[in-house]
């Protein structure tokens, strides 16, 4: 049985790439699943999806704990998720991204391969560079690493079944075919040099989150269950794909942009708009508000 | 940045996509009503923006209702802080979108305006049920794409008009009704400030522009509010014991396709329908001036 993990963004393609992935599978006479996981999240959350495929009947239903071969579609998300969790140290790993395989020292022993999904997409017109619709192009990729679906049958699939597109997508995994670069032998590392966001503050013990005595500020009872702050438990600047850099010298600090923010994530310092990466979004509403364009944003990927 | 106040009672770390609008809704309205607020949703995206269990990232008390019951569940508390003898001060908020108000929720809403329980009751406006996935509602205006009015082959976005919610709060007698956008932070949080002081039922309708299921840029979201106000598709006005005032009307007006013409939701509408469209909002617009005009000289003349 081969045991597949996609991580992707809401809206990347990730389930649909799990799907096609499948279908290429069963039309070579295997028994297959498809399923994602995901809970409240919107768009640009991390999201995982998953295939499993056997020449038997699949009779286990369960979550996918040990994956053999993981696909990374996004890597500004290896900051957020653990990606390598589970991975077989005879596995595979497919990453999305412009850089060598030696580069991207992930901690597993699995073999790494790259693709460079993300231009291949937006050279076929699928998606713009900011947002481009990777799941078509990396399964050419995964094709090519792990020869677990042949290319033409992954062809067939995406031409019959992509949800748009089709021939755009079919020509885009053709190519990534090709393009793949590995494989690189991964080393897991004694321990591992960053923390995941994640897992960079104190999560308050239950204890913690039960409501005070509010007699700081008004009669009304607070709310009955628990009273946490989001802000110790959702750290929503892994969303993120593109983010704003804010130019020092050009910000005036006029407030327009901590007043237009969503998420409450920039702020106005003393040298300027500051903002809070362990919340933006990078919608761009800063950068398109800002009335003397002080703020540009730029590929997340830069900044991993 | 005058006139907006500093305090934040909506916290970051909340599920709202990228470039919500219904997230600039709850930080400017909290903004407003302070920390003596009680805020109550039903199944809407704020269900679920504000984070899971135990997760919050609003400073106010939250009670999560039914999605038919917000304006019932806004009564219950009014009646709740009455009994327990509660300082009166306290802002009792039903929070909803545009089918928990104008679809769904449309009858709670009604009974607890026409009691004349002391409550605001707010439509953020998002003019589809987002949250499940972008079905049509009584408040997606006409020639809108949603899955439940699809466009491809069969030609079958939405035929009908907008609801007008604020025509129906009005004939309810409402002290007050008033509509506000989130392009225009100053004046929403006035609006919001004025209802807080008046007794009685108020209504606000928010114009929440929602990237995901309208099917623009998130960047664009405060760009897309000020286009709705310069077309005149979403007008500003107010409505206080049945007289109109128009508070904010565009110096410079645009066509209504400058504004269609930045949301997916509209791409396929070919050029009859969007003069269809002009020619409703160029009515309705007239309707409103004219409304204004006869509420204010003469119907109410003598007061």
């Amino acid at each position: 049985m081969i045991e597949v993990r996609f991580h992707g963004r809401g809206g990347q393609g990730s389930v649909v790439a799990s799907e096609l992935l499948a279908r290429a599978a069963f039309e070579e006479g295997k028994d297959v699943q498809a399923f994602p996981m995901f809970g409240v999240e919107r768009r640009g959350a991390p999201v995982t999806a998953f295939t499993r495929i056997d020449d038997k009947k699949v009779r286990d239903h369960s979550k996918i704990h040990t994956p053999d071969i993981v696909i990374v579609l996004d890597t500004a998300l290896m900051e957020a998720v653990d990606v390598t969790e589970g991975l077989k140290d005879d596995g595979q790993m497919v990453i999305n991204t412009g850089k060598e395989p030696s580069e991207m020292k992930v901690n597993t022993n699995a073999d790494v391969y790259t693709v460079d999904a993300s231009d291949i997409a937006v050279q076929h017109g699928l998606g713009t560079e900011v947002a481009p619709i990777v799941n078509t192009a990396i399964l050419g990729a995964v094709s090519s690493a792990t020869g677990m679906v042949e290319e033409e049958s992954l062809i067939d699939v995406i031409l019959e079944h992509a949800p748009a597109k089709n021939k755009a997508n079919a020509e885009a995994a053709k190519q990534a075919y090709e393009e793949l670069q590995g494989p690189y032998p991964g080393e897991k590392l004694e321990s591992p040099e960053r923390t995941l966001l994640s897992e960079q503050t104190d999560i308050p013990k239950s204890e913690d989150l039960l409501c005070e005595d509010p007699e700081d500020h008004t009669d009304l009872p607070r709310t009955p269950i628990a009273d946490c702050n989001s802000e110790y438990l959702n750290k929503t600047g892994s969303w993120r794909t593109v983010r704003p850099i804010v130019d020092l010298d050009t910000c005036i600090s006029c407030g327009e942009c901590w007043k237009y923010c969503p998420d409450v994530a920039i702020f106005v310092e003393e040298e300027g708009a500051v903002v809070d990466f362990d919340f933006c979004k990078g919608c761009g509403i800063c950068a398109e508000i800002c009335p003397v364009d002080a703020i540009d944003m730029e590929k997340e990927e830069k900044y991993v | 940045m005058a006139k907006i106040p500093e305090e934040e009672l909506m916290n970051s770390g909340h599920n709202a996509c990228p470039g919500c609008g219904a997230a600039h809704a709850m930080r400017y309205m909290l903004k407003a009503l302070g920390k003596d607020t009680t805020v109550n949703i039903p199944a809407c995206c704020w269900a679920v923006i504000p984070g899971v269990y135990p997760s919050k990232n609003l400073e106010v008390p939250l009670l999560y209702t039914a999605f038919e019951t917000t304006g019932a569940s806004s009564s219950g508390i009014r009646a709740a802080l009455d009994a327990k003898d509660i300082d009166a001060d306290i802002n009792v908020v039903g929070f909803a979108g545009d089918g928990g108000t104008a679809d769904i929720g449309i009858q709670a809403l009604s009974g607890a305006v026409e009691r004349g329980t002391d409550t605001i009751q707010v439509m953020y406006d998002n003019e589809a049920y987002m949250n499940t996935g972008i079905q049509r509602s009584g408040s997606t205006p006409q020639g809108a794409w949603t899955t439940t009015t699809p466009v491809g082959s069969e030609k079958a976005w939405k035929k009908q008009p907008k609801k007008d919610m604020m025509d129906i709060m009005e004939s309810h007698n409402i002290p007050y009704a008033a509509t506000v956008n989130i392009a225009y932070p100053q004046s929403f949080i006035e609006k919001f400030k004025k209802a807080a002081e008046i007794n009685g039922p108020k209504f606000i309708h928010i114009y929440a522009p929602c990237p995901t299921g309208w099917r623009s840029k998130p960047s664009k979201t405060i760009e897309i509010g000020e286009l709705a106000f310069k077309s005149k598709v979403f007008p500003l006005y107010e409505i206080e014991n049945g007289v109109y005032n128009v508070y904010k009307k565009p110096k410079e007006e645009i066509p209504v396709k400058d504004y269609l013409r930045t949301q997916g939701r509209f791409r396929h509408l070919p050029e009859e329908e969007v003069e269809k469209i002009q020619k409703n909002v160029d009515r309705y617009w007239d309707k409103l001036l004219k409304k204004e005009k006869f509420t204010q000289e003469e119907l109410y003349k003598e007061e």
